[in-house]
This record gives structure tokens, sequence and C-alpha cells, in this order.
């Protein structure tokens, strides 16, 4: 899967560059996300672009975050309305911190330490 | 009081709104989640136009959660047959998806709940969320097993 990323603040910001990440694409997802290794960053997973998770694309995105361990977090930003709706609908939006954008998310990195 | 019934016709126009295109797509093997990417993306295609009515991404993803969940439970017998989508609006959108593959009796769909997320972070739920999701969106759902076949009526209130 097309992912881009840089180191923004203290994130390393990762951002899907694909419109869906659905039971085709979850396998996909967790690879590329897996193989990118930047020792001890913190995460940002910017998700402005996909339109569409399904519960395989969310289970791809928890498996992800649990992968990192406990000790490194990965935060999300810029969720779509359908996106936002499945992580409120699966009360996942009480496990990640989700940030309206990429801005704010970095902003609130550098304000809390 | 006496109730006039008036004569209940209907235009082409109107018989074909309420009852519309079939897609059929077959599964060309297990877990073949791309056959469901395409004829998903077909099935929403012929939805367009009722965009106004329903929130067609909750749709899309009731649909997706109900055919990628006939893809992975389906074994063989879901091969057999195509999967067929149909859909009708009256006062209430229903789509109806029938498919060959293994019965799933009709309460474990209808009383699913979300995986409780009180688990401890090593523990978190990576997947059971399909039929929650799926009863959480539709205003009603009705599975039935006929034969060697699943129909599975979803019905969704406008927005």
């Amino acid at each position: 899967m097309d992912l881009s990323h840089a180191q923004q603040g203290d994130y390393l910001v990762v951002t899907v560059n694909a419109s869906r990440i659905d039971a085709s694409a979850a396998l996909e997802f967790k690879d590329s996300m897996n193989a990118i290794d930047e020792s001890n960053h913190k995460i940002l997973l910017n998700l402005e672009h996909v339109e569409f998770i399904d519960s395989r694309g969310l289970g791809a995105v928890v498996s992800v975050m649990k992968h990192l361990g406990k000790g490194r977090k990965m935060d999300l930003c810029a969720l779509t309305p359908t996106v936002d709706k499945v992580f409120r609908l699966t009360r996942m939006d009480s496990i990640f911190a989700i940030y309206a954008t990429r801005e704010q998310a970095i902003s609130d990195q550098q304000s809390t330490g | 009081m006496q109730r006039v019934n008036k004569p209940f016709r209907i235009n082409n126009q109107q018989a074909s709104a309420l009852n519309n295109t079939l897609i059929r797509f077959h599964l060309r093997g297990a877990e073949d989640f791309d056959a469901v990417r395409i004829g998903l993306g077909k099935f929403m295609l012929n939805l367009e136009t009722l965009h106004t009515q329903y929130n067609l991404g909750d749709i899309e993803l009731v649909l997706a959660e109900v055919l990628n969940n006939i893809v992975e439970h389906g074994s063989e017998d879901a091969q057999k047959h195509p999967i067929s989508m149909r859909w009708s609006n009256a006062d209430q959108l229903c789509i109806t998806i029938i498919d060959s593959g293994r019965h799933i009796p009709s309460e474990i769909i209808t009383n699913a709940n979300m995986p409780d997320l009180h688990v401890g972070f090593s523990n978190l739920p990576e997947g059971g969320f399909g039929w929650a999701l799926v009863n959480a969106i539709c205003c009603k759902v009705c599975p039935k097993r006929r034969g060697s076949f699943n129909t599975l009526r979803l019905y969704f209130s406008k927005q």
C-alpha cells in the first residue's frame, strides 16, 4: 500500500495514500505499516485520503498499534466522516487519540511535551 | 366512515424505481475480498441516485461487512453460485443479498454486540465488529435460510 512518512515535531507522520482500507487492502496495510521501522518515534496516522474503512481495515489499524507495543503510541488524524463513524460505532475512538487535523495533533504534542 | 380505496397503479418509471438492478458476482476462491470490492463498487454505482435520501457511506459499510462475512465463512459452497444483490426503494431502502455459503443462525446475526474494549492493551479486539455494525446502522435486519441459500434483507431509513 502507498504510505508516505515524514518526521514532524514529535511524530513520525504516516500518510495513507489510498482511498480504502478494506478487507482486500487490510493485509497490505499491515505489512506496509510494519515495514516502516523508524525506531522510537510516536506515529501519527494521517487518514485524510481514506474515504472508506470496514471492520477488517479497523482490525488492521488496531493490529498495527498492538504490534508497536504499549510504549510506542499511535495517534490518528484527519478522519473523513465515514471513517470517523466506524471508530465511533465500535467505540475505538476511546482507544485512540484522534485529532481533527495533522497540525492540531502536532501542536498538542508540543504543548503537552 | 367509509374508506375509498384508490386503485393502486404505478407507471413504468415508478416500477423501475421500486425493483432495481440485480448485481451478481462470483467468488473465484477462498478469501476473495477483491471480488467483494469490485462487486460492491458496481452495486454502489447503482445507488448513486439515492444519495440525497440515504447515507451511502453507511450502506457501503453494511454491505462490505455482510459480503466479507460470506467470503470469510462461506467455504466452497459460497463459490458454487454467484452472490446476488438487488434493491428496492419505497418508504425505506431494502437491499437483498442472496448467497449459497454456510448457514449462519439468524440469532448470531441479530443479537451481535460490539466487542468489549475493556480488556487490556494486548487483548484489544481486531475483529468481531461486523454484524454489530450492521445492526447499529440498519433499521431492520432479516436473515432467512431457504434451501441451500441464505437470503438477507437489510432495511435502511431515510436520513
